[in-house]
C-alpha cells in the first residue's frame, strides 16, 4: 500500500481498502523502523493520528476534501508549523515553537493531510549534503539496499557498519529521504541553490522546483528571498503534478507571488513526443562533468531522439556567471534575513546580560553555525 | 529697533549681527562671542552708528547657517505599512504586534494602500513628481526595537521627488511685516517607524515595546535652504498644517506623530560650507527653533574659537537647553542597502497609463488621488482674504489654531457684523479668552450663534463694544452664564436702549 501512488491510494481510501488511521499507522511504524535514517526531527504522532480521525469521519460520510485526504505528508522543519516545533536544524531556534502555518502547509491540511513530521535539513538551508544541522546528518536510504550492502562488502574489510552509508543530498534531505523510505507519500521541501532537486537525485525520487512567483513563501523560513521556491518530493512525476496543483497560485500573504490565476491542470499522458523539442545547454557539458553523469545524459537524449522528438543544441550564454552572482546575492540576503536572530523575540537567547550588544553577540555565537557555503 | 529693518534689508544673513545680539531670532541662553553684545532697547539711530562705527576685528566675519530638515510623519491610518495590525496611540506596551512585526520567521510584508495614497496626495500636495515606480530597499542596524535587524524604507527611488514648500516668517515685531519664503522638498519616502525603547537604569535593563514598530512614516526631506531656528520652525508648522489639512497625519508633535532631525552647517558667505552636524529628534514646537539657534551659535563659536567641526550626531537636551553629542551614533554607519525582495517594484498609474480592465482596488491613479485632493491652508488662507478683505496675518492666525476658522466662519454666518470686526474680535477677544481659562476652541463655553449676537448687538450700537468686552471679561468668574447673560441684554434692549442701561443691567445680574 505505502508504494502506490497518490491517485492509488486516494482511491483505496475512498473504497474503504484502507482507512486512513490505518495508513497513518503503517507510516508511523516504518517511521520508527527507519529511524537512523535521521530524516525527522520532530514526528508528529498524536497530530497525525487526531488528523486521521478526522479524516476517517470524512470518509465514511462520502465527504472527502481531496487527492490528498488522509494521506500522510512530511513538512522540511523550515516551514512554520503552528504549534509544532520549528527548529531549522539549528540551535537558535530549537524549541521555537510558531504561532501560525505556512501557507503551502495550511493548503496541503485544508486537503485533509496528515503531517508524520518535520523532516531533517542543513542547518537554516545552507547546505547541499543535509549533514550540516544541529541534529546530525540524514542517511540516504539507499546505503541501506541489499545492492549497495553487496557492493560495500565486496569493497570494504572490517569497517564499522554505521559508518558506512552515503549523504542524501541537501538541504531537503530528510523530506527526500523520508518519501524515498516510503514513509510518507510527499514531503515539502525547499529550493533556492537546488535544495529540493538535488536530494531528489540522490535518493531516487521526483523533485520538483516550481518556478519563482508560482507558490507562495509565507512561512517558509527564507534564505534567499529573492530566490527561495517551496519544492515537491514524490515517488513520481503525476504525484507531484496533483501536488503542484493543490499549492500553486497567488497569495495575498507573499506580494511576490503571481496575481494570474492558477488553473487546474492535468499532465497529459505523453506517448507521443514527435512534435517535441529537446534543448541541450551547450554550456553545461562542461569540463568538470563526471563521465557516469555525461554517459545518462547521453542517454537521456538519444531515448528522446529515438522516439521522434527533436533534440538540439541550445545556448546560455551567462551560465559561467550564475555561480557567482548566486553568491554575491545569496550571501547578502542571507546575512540580511539572519539579522532578526537576536534573542529578543523568540528562540535562543544566551545568559549575557551585560549590553545589548553583548547579548546579541553571544546568542548569535551560540545559536549559529559555522557557514559552510 | 535696527535688527528688524536689517533683517529686512538681507534676507537669509539674519547671521550679519549674531554676535551684537539683538537678533529677535536668538533664545535665551545662546552664548555669545563678542562682549559688546546684549544691550537691547537702545535707540535705532544708536544701533546703527554702532555697527557702521565697529572696526572689523581679525576674523571677524559674517556667518551664514545653512539648515536642512528630515521630518518624520506618522501616517494615520487604520494599519501598519507592511502589516495589519491597528495602530493606536498609548495603547498597552505590545498589544498592536503582529506576527510580521515581531518578526517572526516566514513573515512577509504586504503593503498598505491607504500608506501609499497618503504619500502620493503629500507629494502632490508639495508639488512634487510623483515617481511612476518606485522601490523599497532594507537598511540594515541592530537595536533593541527594530527586531528585523532592518527597516524597510526607500533609499534608491523614492515615491515623490523635486516639491516645494512655501512657509511665512515675520521680520517684524508687528503681525504685519511677513514675508514668503520657500525651501525645496528633495523627496517623499515610505519607511516604517521602529518600536520604542524604555530605559530602566535603576534596574539595567531596557523594556521594548512594538506598538509603534511598522507603523507608516512619510519621511520628507527639506533641502538646506533655510538658515536659522525660526524658518526651520514656520516650514515645519506650515507642512504640519499641510498634513492635517489632507488627512494624511494628525502631526501633533507631543504624541510623537512628528518627529524633526536637523542638518545644520555653518560658513562664511561666498566660501563652500561648512561641516554639518545633524541635530536628532526634535519633538516640540516649541523647542525646536530654539534647539537649532544653540547648534548654530555652537559652532560659530567652536570655529571663532579655532576648533573644529565634527561630522557628529548630536540630539537636544531640553532641561540644559543645549546639544550635545550621541553616544550611540559615534562613527559612520554602514547601513548595508539592499533592495527588499519581498516587495516587488511600486507601480503607480495616471489616467492615460492606466491599464484596460485594472481592478481599481489594486491600482492607485494619481489624476484621480490629484482630483480629490482637500483644500490646502495656503488656499483656505487666500481665499479668507479675497473673500473677506482680511488681513494675511489675521488668515495665519486663523488657520493656526485648530478648529478657529470654523469657529470665525459660523459666527459669520449669524451676524452682519464687518468681517474684519469679526476676525478681530475672534483673534484678539475670544482666542485671549480661551487662552487665559486654557481652553481649546472645541471646549469653549462661548458659542458662535452667543458671539454673533453680541457683535450684532455691538453693530446696532446697542451695547457699545467696550460693554461687550466687560460680558467676555465677566466670564472668567462664571464661564456657564454667558449665552443667558446675551439673552437678558437682548431682551433688555429690544428697543434701543441707553448703553449705561445695559451696562447696570448687565453688573446687577452679574453681582448676583
Amino acid at each position: 500500500m505505502l508504494g502506490r501512488t497518490l491517485r492509488e491510494v486516494s482511491a483505496a481510501l475512498k473504497q474503504g481498502q484502507i482507512t486512513p488511521t490505518e495508513l497513518c499507522q503503517k507510516c508511523l511504524s516504518l517511521i520508527k523502523k527507519t529511524k537512523f535514517l535521521n530524516a525527522y526531527i520532530t514526528v508528529s504522532e498524536e497530530v497525525a493520528l487526531k488528523q486521521a480521525e478526522e479524516s476517517e469521519k470524512r470518509y465514511k460520510k462520502g465527504r472527502s476534501l481531496g487527492d490528498l485526504d488522509g494521506i500522510p505528508i512530511a513538512v522540511k522543519d523550515n516551514f512554520s508549523t503552528s504549534g509544532i516545533e520549528t527548529t531549522c536544524a539549528s540551535n537558535m531556534l530549537k524549541g521555537y515553537v510558531p504561532p501560525y502555518n505556512a501557507t503551502v502547509v495550511q493548503k496541503l491540511l485544508d486537503q485533509g493531510a496528515l503531517l508524520m513530521g518535520k523532516t531533517n535539513l542543513d542547518e537554516f538551508a545552507m547546505g547541499s549534503g543535509s549533514t550540516d544541522g544541529i541534529f546530525g546528518p540524514v542517511k540516504n536510504p539507499w546505503s541501506f539496499s541489499e545492492q549497495y550492502r553487496k557492493k560495500r562488502k565486496q569493497k570494504s574489510h572490517g569497517e564499522k557498519e554505521d559508518s558506512d552509508w552515503l549523504i542524501t543530498g541537501g538541504s531537503s534531505g530528510g523530506s527526500a529521504a523520508a518519501v524515498s523510505a516510503f514513509t510518507c507519500f510527499t514531503a515539502l521541501g525547499s529550493d533556492t541553490g537546488g535544495s529540493t532537486r538535488n536530494p531528489a537525485a540522490h535518493c531516487g525520487v521526483v523533485g520538483l522546483k516550481p518556478s519563482y512567483g508560482l507558490v507562495s513563501r509565507h512561512g517558509l523560513i527564507p534564505l534567499v528571498n529573492s530566490m527561495d521556491v517551496p519544492g515537491i518530493l514524490t515517488r513520481c512525476v503525476d504525484d507531484a503534478a496533483i501536488v503542484l496543483g493543490i499549492l500553486a497560485g497567488h497569495d495575498p500573504k507573499d506580494s511576490t507571488t503571481v496575481q494570474d490565476p492558477v488553473k487546474p491542470f492535468v499532465l497529459p499522458s505523453l506517448t507521443d513526443v514527435s512534435k517535441l523539442c529537446v534543448g541541450i545547454p551547450k554550456e553545461y557539458l562542461a569540463p568538470e562533468l563526471s563521465s557516469e553523469v555525461r554517459s545518462l545524459w547521453s542517454k537521456a537524449a538519444n531515448l528522446f531522439e529515438s522516439e521522434g522528438a527533436k533534440v538540439i543544441e541550445v545556448s546560455l550564454p551567462h551560465t559561467s556567471f550564475s555561480i557567482v552572482c548566486y553568491h554575491v546575492l545569496c550571501t547578502s540576503e542571507v546575512a540580511s534575513n539572519m539579522a532578526r536572530f537576536d534573542g529578543l523575540e523568540y528562540g535562543h537567547r544566551c545568559d549575557v546580560g551585560v549590553s545589548t550588544e553583548a547579548m546579541y553577540a553571544a546568542t548569535r555565537r551560540e545559536g549559529f553555525n559555522d557557514v559552510k557555503l | 529697533m535696527a535688527a528688524p529693518v536689517l533683517r529686512w534689508l538681507c534676507p537669509g544673513r539674519c547671521w550679519a549681527f549674531a554676535r551684537i545680539g539683538g537678533c529677535s531670532c536668538h533664545g535665551r541662553g545662546v552664548p555669545t562671542a563678542s562682549t559688546s553684545s546684549g544691550k537691547r532697547g537702545q535707540s535705532s539711530v544708536a544701533r546703527q552708528s554702532l555697527i557702521t562705527a565697529q572696526e572689523p576685528r581679525k576674523g571677524d566675519r559674517e556667518w551664514a547657517a545653512v539648515v536642512g530638515l528630515e521630518i518624520h510623519a506618522q501616517i494615520s491610518s487604520n494599519s501598519k505599512l507592511f502589516s495589519g495590525s491597528q495602530v493606536h496611540f498609548a495603547a498597552p506596551p505590545n498589544s498592536l504586534v503582529s506576527f510580521f512585526d515581531a518578526s517572526l520567521p516566514g513573515t512577509l510584508p504586504v503593503l498598505n494602500r491607504r500608506c501609499v495614497e497618503a504619500a502620493v496626495m503629500t507629494g502632490l500636495a508639495l508639488d512634487c513628481r510623483i515617481n511612476k515606480k518606485s522601490l523599497f530597499d532594507r537598511k540594515h542596524y541592530f537595536y533593541a526595537d527594530l527586531p528585523a535587524g532592518y527597516q524597510i524604507t526607500q533609499q534608491r527611488l523614492p515615491i515623490a521627488v523635486d516639491g516645494s514648500l512655501a512657509y511665512s516668517v515675520c521680520v517684524g515685531k508687528k503681525l504685519g511685516q511677513a514675508v514668503t519664503r520657500t525651501v525645496r522638498v528633495r523627496q517623499i519616502q515610505l519607511e516604517q517607524d521602529s518600536g520604542k525603547s524604555l530605559h530602566d537604569d535603576l534596574r539595567s535593563q531596557t523594556l521594548v515595546d512594538l506598538n509603534r514598530a511598522g507603523v507608516g512614516l512619510l519621511e520628507v526631506v527639506l533641502e538646506p535652504d533655510m538658515s536659522c531656528g525660526e524658518e526651520a520652525a514656520a516650514a515645519v508648522r506650515e507642512l504640519q498644517l499641510i498634513l492635517q489639512a489632507l488627512g494624511t497625519s494628525r502631526a501633533i508633535m507631543a504624541e510623537g506623530q512628528l518627529r524633526v532631525d536637523a542638518n545644520i552647517s555653518v560658513h562664511h558667505p561666498g566660501e563652500p560650507l561648512g561641516v554639518r552636524t545633524e541635530v536628532k529628534n526634535l519633538n516640540s514646537a516649541r523647542f525646536l527653533a530654539r534647539a537649532i539657534d544653540y547648534e548654530i551659535q555652537r559652532q560659530i563659536s567652536e570655529l571663532e574659537n579655532g576648533g573644529e567641526i565634527l561630522n557628529e550626531t548630536r540630539s537636544f537636551d531640553y532641561k540644559l537647553g543645549c546639544t550635545v553629542p550621541m553616544r550611540d551614533k559615534e562613527g559612520k554607519q554602514d547601513y548595508r542597502f539592499m533592495p527588499e525582495p519581498n516587495l516587488p517594484p511600486l507601480l503607480l498609474y495616471d489616467s492615460a497609463s492606466l491599464p484596460a480592465g485594472a481592478d481599481p482596488q489594486q491600482v492607485i491613479n494619481i489624476d484621480r488621488i490629484r482630483e480629490q485632493l482637500p483644500e490646502l491652508p495656503s488656499v483656505t488662507r487666500e481665499k479668507l482674504v479675497r473673500r473677506y478683505g482680511m488681513l494675511p496675518e489675521h488668515s495665519f492666525a486663523l488657520l493656526n489654531e485648530v478648529g478657529l476658522l470654523e469657529f470665525f466662519q459660523n459666527v459669520m454666518k449669524e451676524t452682519r457684523a464687518e468681517p474684519k470686526k469679526v476676525a478681530s474680535w475672534v483673534l484678539n477677544t475670544f482666542l485671549g479668552f480661551l487662552k487665559q481659562q486654557n481652553l481649546a476652541v472645541s471646549e469653549s463655553p462661548v458659542t458662535p450663534s452667543a458671539l454673533a449676537e453680541l457683535l450684532n448687538l455691538v453693530e446696532r450700537k446697542a451695547i457699545s463694544s467696550s460693554a461687550a468686552k466687560q460680558v467676555m471679561d465677566l466670564k472668567k468668574g462664571n464661564p456657564r452664564a454667558i449665552n443667558k447673560l446675551i439673552g437678558l441684554v437682548r431682551k433688555a434692549t429690544l428697543g434701543r436702549a441707553d448703553p449705561t442701561a445695559i451696562k447696570e443691567v448687565l453688573e446687577r445680574q452679574l453681582s448676583g
